[in-house]
């Protein structure tokens, strides 16, 4: 019995096999080595070993699982030849599966590359940028607020609070790492967020003679760009906008060299627009704050469909090709 | 529950017993050629259990510093990895000619323990614990995915050594040894193959993309993509005695350095 399973001369479908799966080690090696930037022939690489594959797949399926007592499609002459699989029927089924999983997950890689729109939007907070380049539709990034560990600065999420016009409909909508916005066949990631001083704000605070406060905004004169002292910012002067208050008689003008966050700016005496007497009004410094620019990705993709599905047939694959081999004790009967 | 601060200070002294535990286990597992040899594996069976239980422990304390699954940095991939190694070797042990790689379990685990105590006291800065980044923090697939693949990366450990010792010996022990290492290897593939599939699903919902070419996603695929063919070359005869050891003896050498020598950004182990 053994003698007729020796056999001389190599076996094509093996070879079919090696060669795919020779190719795709080597795609993983050229993918490591451009991994950081995405290798744009990748996915027609990948065709290679998905037809060798393919033709190993439609070959084996064509053989039959009793092959080796000559029960096959082909002739029995081929009894003697030992393609790759594993023993057994559901060794056979496994190994199928699993190819075909493989061959699936390729064609869902080929698909998306096709198929896919993705977009990739940097917004400030404030801004609105169009989407997937229909002028119709479009994001507009309301407020982005981080969230904190208990007791500490390190940031656990980011959320942006976001309206999207799409397919003329207008939507609110709060989007975080990892919890992306679906509208209609399209998704909206919120990927990265970064702080930029092309974006930074100056706090104040206006305490009026009757006790409440009115915040105020002023983007900065001029700003140091030390890599030593990042959170240090300098400027020169600011006029508080003459629709709120303005002094009499005329615009204060406040130099400041140094301030910290918190400290008092200016106590004078000031007219409201629509007074005519002279009231207390106090003005504090309240610190610095960066309009935080956040980076979206807008997609358009249906591959991970494929891919899932192709994941799972090769998942099932293996475990009945486990089953299989278990069931000849991993190759025991060769001791 | 302990608090973070007591969880974290009792960590050094359970990582002196369990390097205590793991080289005398080793001791017991080596017996000299005397009669009571059965006996005196069995009690370093006793000691493997009980080493892994108590190290069972000291992930749990480490849960407790980090609020998180000990699954990232070199530390914790370490005391993870070397708590799967033995794990999976007592779970599979009752297979036939497995029980010898004890040896090989008890010895991976011993080492990477005493890794850890270097790191405690020379570089102190990769043991406190940190916050996880807010991606992974955000994450539902994070454990689910890194989780399975230390797994199947001690899985793949034990398969090595059973392929390696079957290069030598006599010529009755050699399929039995390739045997076992096809035995680790089977659902260290299946493990492999999900950590994969649950990476692309935890990357699609951070990204949208199922598939990133990074440096340790790329290199996988070339340890998946030789693992496979492992597998494959196993059923055949001509390849099974030459090719299958010699696959996955350079699997094993791909994880080392997908290990220590492909980290970025998320995948960084370092």
């Amino acid at each position: 019995m053994t003698k007729s399973r020796e056999r001389k001369g190599p076996s094509i479908l093996g070879i079919f096999v090696l060669l795919s799966l020779l190719s795709l080690i080597l795609i993983g090696l050229a993918g490591f080595i451009k991994s950081f930037a995405r290798p744009p022939l990748i996915y027609v690489i990948l065709g290679m070993p998905g037809v060798l594959l393919l033709a190993f797949f439609i070959i084996r399926l064509i053989r039959g699982p009793l092959r080796d007592q000559g029960c096959g499609v082909i002739d029995a002459g081929i009894k003697k030849q030992h393609a790759l699989r594993w023993q057994g029927l559901l060794g056979y089924i496994g190994g199928g599966l699993a190819l075909l999983g493989l061959l699936v997950i390729l064609t869902g890689a080929g698909w998306g590359e096709i198929f896919r729109k993705k977009q990739t939007l940097t917004v400030t907070e404030g801004e609105t940028r169009q989407l997937l380049s229909n002028p119709d539709d479009s994001l507009h990034l309301y407020k982005f607020c981080p969230t904190f560990y208990h007791q500490s600065r390190s940031a656990n999420d980011y959320k942006a609070l976001v309206i999207t016009l799409l397919d003329s409909v207008f939507t609110w909508d709060t989007v975080s790492l990892n919890s992306p916005i679906k509208i209609g066949n399209r998704r909206i990631y919120l990927t990265d967020c970064a702080m930029s001083k092309d974006s930074l704000y100056l706090l104040f605070r206006l305490v009026l003679p009757w006790g409440d406060t009115i915040p105020y905004e002023f983007p900065p004169e001029g700003v140091i760009d030390d890599p030593r002292f990042p959170l240090i910012v300098s400027f020169e002067k600011f006029h508080i906008d003459r629709t709120q208050l303005w002094p009499e008689p005329e615009v204060p003008e406040v130099s400041i060299n140094l301030m910290l966050p918190g400290e008092l700016l200016l106590s004078e005496r000031l007219r409201a627009p629509d007074s005519v007497s002279m009231e207390d009004y106090t003005l504090f410094f309240d610190g610095i704050r960066m309009r935080p620019t956040v980076t979206f990705i807008c997609l358009k993709d249906d591959s991970w469909m494929i891919a899932a599905a192709g994941g799972a047939l090769l998942i099932i694959g293996l475990i009945l090709g486990l089953i299989s081999q278990a069931g000849i004790g991993f190759g025991r009967e060769d001791v | 529950m302990f608090d973070p601060l007591t969880a974290f200070t009792l960590e050094r002294p359970l990582l002196i017993i369990l390097s205590t535990l793991y080289g005398l286990t080793l001791v017991f597992y080596c017996p000299p050629k005397v009669k009571t040899k059965r006996a005196i594996k069995i009690t370093g069976l006793a000691l493997h259990i009980m080493a892994v239980l108590i190290h069972s422990f000291l992930l749990f304390l480490r849960f407790s510093s980090t609020g998180h699954a000990p699954l990232t940095g070199l530390y914790e991939t370490l005391l993870s990895i070397s708590w799967s190694t033995s794990f999976v070797f007592l779970v599979l042990s009752w297979k036939r000619g497995a029980f010898g790689y004890g040896r090989a379990a008890a010895s991976v685990s011993w080492a990477i323990i005493l890794a850890c105590i270097i790191l405690h006291v020379f570089a102190y800065e990769k043991v406190v614990p940190r916050y996880l980044p807010p991606i992974l923090h955000t994450s539902p697939w994070f454990e689910l995915h890194t989780a399975p693949a230390l797994l199947a990366y001690a899985l793949f450990t034990l398969a090595f050594f059973a392929a390696l010792t079957s290069l030598g010996g006599k010529d009755e022990v050699r399929p039995v040894r390739r045997s076992v290492a096809s035995f680790y290897l089977w659902p260290g593939m299946i493990l492999f193959t999900a950590s994969l599939g649950l990476g692309g699903a935890a990357s699609r919902l951070a990204w949208g993309a199922w598939w990133i070419w990074n440096p340790k996603s790329a290199f996988s695929l070339v340890i998946w993509g030789l693992f496979f063919l492992a597998l494959l070359l196993r059923g055949e005869k001509r390849w099974e005695r030459s090719a299958f050891p010699w696959l996955v003896i350079a699997g094993f050498a791909a994880i080392i350095f997908t290990y220590f020598f492909t980290n970025k950004g998320l995948h960084n182990f370092l």
